[in-house]
């Protein structure tokens, strides 16, 4: 054995550390200022959503019912059904096809209207593509399975282990007790950790793999990153040659044995498009993958489909080529009707809900507000008792002027925070930066939220938001006055 | 270990605690590096774990796990040192007089082993050692978390290495 293998040696070997050691690992989580559990739950939803939408990826959204194909599509994404006047604002495209061997993938149209672009593309397996990538099976392996064998008799192992150094430890001691406790936490902590890998092997095995296509993905070698385990997560596109981060979506459906429809649904925000209503979108380093989809093909909407692609079962194929396409809002916008408001207002405490701008077109319609909280502090981010605090969501119920709720999503687009000196920080939208420190500062976020549109002459916006209370068990929802719109 | 950090990402407390709890031989050797005393790495442990169990959702490299939770460590470790720097006294000084609290002493060291490998070793030398053989870092990366450069840490692991050298050859190990 060389030098070198002797000091790996040496220091990979276990050093007794003392059990308050061990205690204050397993009290550390405890000590923490536990928020209330609603809270706690939204932040879990916000995780979803940073993990999966800002940090790693966008969704694949996989329409549950498939509607008419030819020429109408009438597909719902994120619950909103898209309007059948889709076909005639769709601008259509030829010769935007990529092959790879039997395998090709076509850019037949877009459509530009305020914040959603479409590009609708049709998706022709071969046999032996549709084959690799495994679609229709279960997402879970056999080396799955074995996987999990291993993992099962590994952690057995070191179980034992542990348990042989307490007893090792303990040799000489007549504190028996404490070396129980030991014995004790080592067993908590194996049944912990098996009865995680068996659930995690019976999630998995509700999914089943369909298509996805992904754009804008880097190449990359042999080695299995984060971008393999979710080929469609980079947000980003590329505007009028610069590529930027923005929210993608997907809706596949398919429409014979090896044919598949997507559509993918970018949205774009007045700051991305800086005004322009004509730009050029760039897709190259583009691929398709496989995806998980649960198998009673219900549609996932902020959950982690792709979190349940296992690296066995993840597969890519690079499509040669790339799509470079320009598209316009100017059809739509001309049948526009675009209301800009300045006195639609509605506050409480320190929260100040503001409307700023409505897009009725023939697609959807769109709403873009602010949302302004001021007198914020990062302490008291989980411990608010009476002011807002943690700007992590709002909440929007948008009715007709029959009091009928129109359906709708929205998405928080900008947050900038500004600190008491001035200083400014701009956080990534619908995540929070818990390093952040600040004292009397003030959050501003932009929402944008999408409507199914609906032949109404006037509008309802009612917002709230959550804001635990003195009383404190439960969580209180503070809910403003709703702002009522002319849409006329 | 993926499925445990997932379960922390979405919240559960006790994935995470699993995942600490996995690692906390290395853990506590990083921060033995720094810190003398048993309470300070306690602390160090404990608010290592918090922060990061609020930010385990930033996480992006699954597989990274280990160093993302070691950069906060080292930090924390820093941070408690500066502050207490009276009570942080020697690596070397690792002995039963000098412990800060009774009851938490360790036995005469008998052959070759982390503490004895690392005796003699100074701050920045200890962690070039253990980050590389024992966290197969880098140069880069241990350069940017000892924020010097790459030569700075290759002279540190040089001479540490020799150090450590010598002891092997005095103690005929």
């Amino acid at each position: 054995m060389d030098k070198e293998e002797q000091i790996i040696m040496d220091l990979s070997k276990d050093i007794k550390i003392p059990y308050s050691y061990d205690i204050a690992i397993r009290t550390a989580l405890k000590k923490k200022r536990k928020p209330n559990i609603i809270l706690l739950i939204r932040n879990v939803i916000i995780w979803l959503v940073s993990v999966l939408s800002i940090l790693c990826g966008s969704f694949g959204v996989y329409a549950a019912t498939g509607g008419e194909i030819n020429g109408i599509p009438a597909f719902e994404w994120l619950g909103i059904n898209f309007s059948s006047s889709y076909v005639d604002y769709k601008q259509e495209l030829k010769e935007t096809t990529t092959t790879y061997n039997k395998t090709s993938v076509e850019l037949v149209g877009t459509l530009a209207s305020d914040y959603v672009t479409v590009l609708e593309f049709d998706v022709k397996l071969s046999e032996e593509d549709k084959e690799y990538l495994r679609l229709g099976k279960e997402v879970y392996t056999e080396q799955d399975g074995i996987d999990l064998e291993e993992r099962l008799k590994q952690i057995q192992e070191d179980y034992q282990r542990s348990i042989e150094n307490v007893d090792e430890m303990h040799s000489n001691t007549e504190d028996k007790d404490v070396a129980q406790q030991m014995k004790d936490d080592r067993k908590d902590q194996y049944g912990l950790q098996k009865k995680y890998a068996e659930e995690s092997v019976e999630d998995f095995k509700k999914y089943i793999n369909t298509l996805q296509l992904g754009f804008n993905k880097k190449p990359m070698g042999e080695k299995m990153d984060l971008l393999m385990d979710f080929p469609t997560s980079k947000d980003n596109i590329i505007l009028d040659g610069e590529e930027i981060w923005c929210r993608n979506y997907e809706n596949v459906v398919k429409i014979a044995d090896n044919e598949y429809k997507v559509y993918h649904v970018i949205l774009l925000t007045d700051d991305d498009l800086k005004g322009k209503t004509n730009y050029n979108i760039t897709l190259k380093n583009n691929i398709i993958a496989n995806n998980a989809q649960l198998k009673n093909g219900e549609s996932e909407k902020f959950e982690g489909a792709s979190l349940a692609n296992t690296p066995n079962n993840a597969r890519r194929i690079d499509i040669e080529g790339e799509f470079s396409v320009d598209v316009s809002k100017d059809k739509i916008l001309a049948d526009s009707n675009i209301i800009k408001l300045t006195d639609k207002k509605a506050s409480y405490k320190n929260v100040t809900q503001e409307i700023e701008e409505i897009s009725i077109n023939p697609i959807q319609t769109i709403i873009r507000t602010k949302t302004r909280i001021t007198g914020v502090a990062s302490n008291k981010r989980y411990d608010y008792e009476d002011e807002m605090q943690n700007p992590l969501w709002v909440e929007f119920k948008i009715t007709d002027g029959n009091g009928k709720e129109l359906k709708s999503e929205s998405f928080e687009t900008k947050k900038i925070l500004t600190k008491e000196d001035g200083t400014v920080e701009e956080w990534y939208p619908g995540d929070i930066d818990g390093m952040s420190r600040y004292t009397n500062g003030t959050f501003e976020l932009t929402e944008y939220i999408i409507v199914e549109n609906n032949n109404t002459n006037k509008m309802k916006i009612t917002t709230s938001f959550p804001a635990p209370s003195k009383e404190g068990n439960g969580e209180q929802y503070h809910t403003l006055a709703p702002i009522e719109i002319d849409l006329t | 270990m993926e499925e445990l950090i997932l379960k922390a990402q979405k919240g559960d407390e006790d994935a995470f605690t699993s995942i600490i709890y996995e690692i906390r031989q290395d853990l506590y050797k990083i921060a033995r590096c720094r810190l003398y005393c048993e309470d300070d790495i306690e602390d160090a442990i404990q608010e290592t774990m918090i922060v990061a169990y609020k930010d385990i959702k930033k996480l992006k490299k699954l597989e990274a796990y280990k160093k993302w939770l070691i950069k906060i460590l080292v930090n924390k470790c820093n941070r408690i040192y500066k502050k207490n720097k009276n009570r942080n006294v020697s690596f070397d000084n690792i002995n039963p007089e000098n412990a800060c609290i009774e009851g938490e002493r360790y036995a005469e060291l008998e052959e070759m082993d982390f503490y004895s490998i690392l005796s003699g070793l100074t701050y920045d030398e200890r962690m070039a050692i253990t980050l590389f053989y024992l966290e197969e870092y880098s140069l880069k990366e241990i350069s940017k978390l000892l924020k010097t450069n790459e030569n700075t840490v290759k002279t540190k692991l040089k001479r540490g290495k020799n150090k450590i050298r010598q002891k092997y050859i005095e103690g005929g190990f």
